[in-house]
């Protein structure tokens, strides 16, 4: 053990649950159309969304992570989850963003488009057939399951974010008050 | 090393988006009482939380027996003798789960003015009636159209017995 805590950031040293676990461990994030993301950190705060469900078969969803690396380095991963035909559940979408500032980590969870990441075999994965032709009706239908698919999708995303966003903020400053008050000499 | 109690002001803290900077003038707040007012963080949809100095001012719920989807309205009070707001729609899960968010006031007829035209239709997830085929994903659709117009109605329930019967 290399002394974990004395490495770990500052402002989150006391959310480390204990000086005897060492939690600094190698990551590797997946990228889309790039390679993996490796480096060796912690994992501050993750977060996973509920399953978004307009029409029975679309089942989509977010995953959020914060991680931040040894070299100080804060990362965003975000993933896009969808269940195929045969009810697995896959990746759809990965993004893995390194920041040097913590204000541009947070800017990205929120700025993030979670619509961006529907990809076609989400839909073909819902809509048995897709409208094709000059069928007016079917198109008007499918453009509206779309737009409530789409919208559906940003809120769970939006309501996942600001979760995350939140549980990091008090873990914060949870630490804050223990650095503060630190427990009796004994007591630790 | 000076000890100070958990309840004292703590740091700015990186990971939330604060109130306005506290203005020059003696505001009433901060004559009266001033260790009422905690640090507190307030959740926000999709973006990171307000980080307040305040005391909380009122809590209100319409939660009720017989109805599974209920609100919840918190006002802070902050240190600069603004208001804050939370707002809470507990859904059931087919109707999109818990939904959050919290603002800032400027001032006391800024807050109902900001609460009456909230619409609590945003946080729902509503069944798309384009798709409902008969069998038991109808039979929750139905449910869920009926629990929204439900919610909506207690919502704006609530709203006016605390704000009174404004014209919006």
């Amino acid at each position: 053990m290399t002394g974990a805590l004395q490495d770990a950031p500052t402002h989150l040293q006391p959310h480390l649950p204990g000086a005897h676990a060492d939690l600094r461990r190698p990551f590797r994030l997946r990228r889309h159309g790039e390679s993996p993301l490796r480096f060796v950190g912690w994992l501050l705060q993750a977060q996973l969304g509920a399953p978004s469900i307009v029409v029975a078969p679309a089942c989509f969803w977010h995953e959020l992570g914060l991680y931040q690396t040894v070299e100080g380095l804060f990362v965003v991963e975000i993933v896009a989850w969808s269940k195929d035909r045969a009810g697995l559940a896959r990746r759809v979408r990965c993004h893995a963003l390194a920041f040097e500032a913590l204000d541009d980590a947070l800017g990205a969870i929120e700025g993030h488009d979670p619509t961006a990441d529907i990809c076609p075999s989400v839909l073909s994965a819902a809509f048995a057939e897709q409208p094709s032709g000059f069928d007016w009706l079917a198109h008007s239908r499918y453009s509206h399951i779309l737009a409530m698919f789409s919208g559906t999708v940003e809120a769970r995303y939006r309501a996942l974010a600001g979760a995350l966003l939140y549980q990091i903020a008090l873990a914060s400053a949870r630490a804050a008050v223990h650095r503060a008050n630190p427990p009796h000499p004994r007591l630790a | 090393m000076t000890r100070r109690s958990a309840m004292a002001p703590i740091a700015a803290n990186p990971f939330c988006a604060h109130e306005p900077a506290a203005p020059d003038r003696a505001s009433p707040a901060i004559e009266s009482a001033d260790h009422h007012f905690h640090p507190v963080i307030l959740p926000r949809h999709g973006l990171r939380p307000l980080h307040i100095c305040g005391r909380a001012l009122l809590h209100v719920s319409n939660r009720c027996v017989g109805l599974p989807a209920w609100s919840e309205l918190t006002l802070f009070e902050t240190r600069t003798s603004g208001l804050a707001s939370t707002l809470t729609h507990h859904l059931t899960e087919s109707l999109g789960g818990v939904w959050r968010d919290s603002a800032l006031h400027a001032n006391a007829p800024a807050l109902p003015r900001a609460i009456q035209a909230h619409d609590p239709m945003i946080a729902l997830v509503l069944p798309c009636a384009d798709l409902v085929v008969p069998g038991e994903s109808c039979r929750q659709a139905g449910e869920d159209i009926a629990l929204a117009g439900l919610f909506r109605g207690a919502w704006f329930g609530m709203v006016r017995a605390l704000f009174g019967n404004e014209p919006r």
